[in-house]
């Protein structure tokens, strides 16, 4: 034992604690400020394009589209297994339990916010340029988008940041406008650029006209009592008079025209999102994709998701038989599917009767379960005919049109009636009506018209197109119990703004909606 | 101006002992401890978001936060309290019904250690080294994604336990405990087993030794992902997330014979 030395070292002990702190303070190196950007004129078209860019993103099915139609009747969601449930995105919008984290929420501010930014740049950056009849155009057009994202912005959380395009100072956090003051707001902007906007004869619906500013005027007007807390109908129906008096714009005689494929222009647009499968354009638009069974395959249309359905509510609404709008047929030849509401077994392109991924014959039923359903559960909506023969499956072939004139009849109704005007309300439901026959179909005309009506028709012409939470908000509705849905609280009506915006604006309210 | 501050308090032992010194036979023996508890302050925002979780129904799932009073590699998410009768998955609720979501754990380990060994008699060497964790989760997002009963449904492989269990195939793989797993584990990383020739008579020879290597021989753990030992990135925003396993590759077993010579 004496030869053993045993030897402890105490190699270390230690206590020790470490503090992180990061100073972010910024050091800019070089910046552009506009040197030599706006001395080439070929940029004006650059700085244009971005706010048109999240024009098109709004109508994304996952973007504002889902905020305006998931939290409704007309979409529902289900998870289906080990598909869609997606952190409970989808079931919370539909049982109207999301909380200010959502993600959806925050994506939806964050975009649309951008807009408003993209928009400011334009306007700020073009105001730059020596002027001349397009550098006025496009900062009109941008003036008008800015008005249209806060106008959504507002719409779904009632309060708008918002900081002039020429105020450059990033490190004050820019004002809130409470909703009132937002709609004011965005009523002034566009009173004062509709008269310098070009109109659709000159430019396309796919630009900002003159028709888009009295569309966004007459729905900012038929909502005024929701934002600014008074009634104005009598504004709404100025602008839908101007707007149907137009020789721009006809409500189509065939409801389905407009929803085809490479459909460019079409007399029902007042603003669309020009799409094409041929062009990257960022976004993709996957009409079909996302809402038809994995088993639906057909030319190039190898990837189906089989995610949004809609409610048996708002399916038993319907007139089935007679209306033009429920049910078209001319793509099953190269789809094997209609357009309109897909119910019941489905079958191929060559007719045969496709099967569930288990072997199940696959047949579309209304009965699910929000929180776990077989891939059969829900009735699939298709609005947008694809092109099977596209290089691109995941960008739709479709302009999307984001205000028509369909539309403009229906406001222009839903404000006589509330205006006490029955009769003239009766004739504008009944003329959009008489345009929604097919053949061997007769849809019946009214002979009295309620608030009841209008809203149902506002769903029959314009379900799917992303504006059912605001109709049903304006008509008090939006809380009530559908589908795999209980009654909801009035507070639901708002959308809180998200964690992450509420943290670094102090002039925001984070319990709004809340 | 915020200072957030990311607190480290923690103690480290070292031990390290010559147990036997004889001319033909020694024995070291050395063990490392330490422990550290990790915590955030001061941060302005409610929490920040990390863990992107991959898979089909996982879209927009984060399974990690950073948040005051928590340490970093916080997994947050609904306490999952088994199948119902109908093999679909129930969660932890307050008392308006509503499924509540609580701190599930860091992947951060309350301490981590290791012993290494090393005994030498003759020409003979032999040198072994195990470490291992306590305390630390891991989410098991391949069981999140792959092995649930919707997943066999679908047509897809899964383990044994999943075809043998009850779940409902229409049953939600919503992220929540029944994926967080404990991640403790004791490792054997290496044994080595040398001879030392004599090689006094060989003149041009300086010295030559032949030995066995084998690296992660042992694995001693509860989880039942591959290897606990795994860290997928899973970054939200450039905010970097800890403990996160989808389809991560096992560590191999292997085992080299070499020879080394000196001249």
């Amino acid at each position: 034992m004496k030869h053993n030395k045993i030897i402890l070292i105490l190699t270390g002990l230690s206590l020790f604690g470490v503090i992180g702190c990061t100073d972010l303070e910024e050091n800019v190196l070089d910046e552009q400020l506009g040197s030599n950007l706006i001395n080439d004129p070929n940029n004006v078209e650059a700085l244009i394009n971005p706010p048109y860019g999240s024009l098109r993103k709004t109508m994304e099915w996952y973007d504002y589209w889902a905020l305006q139609e998931v939290t409704t009747d007309e979409v529902i969601i289900p998870t289906r297994g080990t598909d869609w449930y997606d952190n409970g995105a989808w079931q919370q919008l539909h049982l109207h339990t999301w909380t200010s984290d959502h993600e959806r929420l925050k994506n939806v501010w964050d975009g649309l916010n951008q807009g408003v930014s993209r928009a400011n740049t334009a306007i700020y950056y073009i105001g730059l340029f020596p002027q001349d009849a397009t550098t006025e155009r496009y900062i009109n057009e941008a003036r008008f988008l800015r008005a249209y994202f806060m106008y959504l912005i507002n719409d779904l959380y009632r309060q708008v940041p918002y900081r002039a395009a020429d105020e450059l100072d990033f490190s004050i956090s820019p004002e809130v406008y409470n909703s009132k003051q937002a709609i004011d707001f965005v009523i002034s902007e566009l009173k004062e650029i509709m008269p310098k906007l070009k109109t659709k004869a000159e430019v396309g619906s796919d630009r900002v006209t003159v028709g888009a500013a009295q569309a966004l005027l007459a729905k900012a007007y038929l909502n005024y009592e929701i934002y600014g807390g008074e009634a104005k109908w009598n504004d709404a129906i100025t602008y839908c008079d101007q707007l149907i008096s137009s020789p721009d714009y006809a409500v189509s005689t065939d409801y389905w025209s407009m929803f085809q494929k490479d459909v460019a222009e079409h007399s029902e647009f007042i603003l669309r999102v020009g799409n094409d499968d041929n062009l990257d354009l960022g976004t993709g638009a996957v009409w079909v994709n996302f809402t038809l069974h994995y088993s639906q395959i057909f030319g190039n249309i190898t990837s189906t998701w089989n995610g949004p359905s809609t409610t048996s509510t708002f399916f038993n609404t319907w007139d089935k038989e007679n209306d033009a709008r429920f049910y078209d047929g001319r793509i099953m030849d190269v789809c094997g599917f209609n357009q309109g509401f897909l119910v019941g077994q489905q079958h191929g392109v060559n007719g045969e009767e496709l099967k569930q991924r288990n072997g199940e014959p696959l047949i579309f039923v209304p009965e699910m379960n929000l929180g776990s359903s077989a891939e059969n559960a829900g009735i699939r909506v298709i609005k947008f005919a694809p092109n099977p023969e596209t290089q691109n499956q995941f960008r739709a072939p479709n302009d999307v049109p984001v205000m028509r004139i369909s539309d403009i009849y229906l406001i222009r109704a839903e404000a006589k009636l509330r205006n006490g005007d029955a009769p003239g309300a009766l004739t504008d439901i009944n003329f959009l009506r008489s345009k929604r026959n097919a053949e061997g179909k007769t849809l019946p005309q009214l002979t009295a018209v309620t608030l009841d009506d209008i809203l149902k028709e506002r769903g029959y012409e314009l379900y799917w197109e992303g504006l059912r939470r605001q109709d049903l908000i304006r008509f008090g509705k939006f809380t009530e119990a559908y589908q795999e849905k209980p009654v909801t609280d009035a507070v639901r009506t708002i959308f809180p703004v998200p964690t992450s915006a509420a943290d670094v604006n102090e002039n925001l309210d984070p319990n709004l909606g809340k | 101006m915020f200072l957030t501050r990311n607190l480290n308090n923690g103690i480290e032992l070292g031990l390290n002992g010559l147990l036997v010194d004889k001319n033909d036979f020694s024995w070291d023996l050395g063990f490392n401890l330490a422990y550290i508890k990790n915590e955030v302050k001061n941060l302005p925002v409610q929490l920040i978001e990390t863990g992107v979780a991959s898979g089909q129904g996982l879209s927009g799932t984060r399974v990690q936060i950073i948040t005051n009073g928590q340490p970093v590699g916080t997994f947050y998410g609904t306490v999952y309290q088994g199948l119902d009768a109908n093999g679909i998955s129930t969660y932890k609720k307050d008392a308006n019904g509503v499924e509540v979501k609580e701190y599930l754990g860091s992947a951060l380990p309350d301490f981590t250690y290791s012993l290494s060994t090393k005994l030498q008699y003759k020409k003979l060497d032999f040198s072994m080294f195990w470490y291992g964790t306590q305390g630390n989760k891991v989410y098991n997002n391949t069981a999140n994604a792959i092995f649930i009963k919707g997943a066999l449904d679908k047509g897809f492989n899964v383990t044994q336990e999943v075809l043998k269990s009850k779940e409902n195939p229409s049953n939600s793989n919503a992220f929540s405990s029944r994926f967080i797993e404990d991640g403790s584990f004791i490792r054997l990383s290496n044994i080595t087993l040398g001879y030392t020739f004599d090689t006094k008579s060989v003149e041009w020879l300086g010295n030559a030794r032949l030995y066995v290597t084998g690296n992660n021989l042992l694995l001693f753990t509860k989880y039942t992902g591959f290897d606990p030992e795994v860290d997928v990135a899973a970054a939200a925003n450039g905010v970097p997330s800890t403990g996160m396993d989808f389809t991560a590759y096992p560590k191999p077993t292997t085992f080299t014979i070499g020879v080394n010579i000196q001249f």
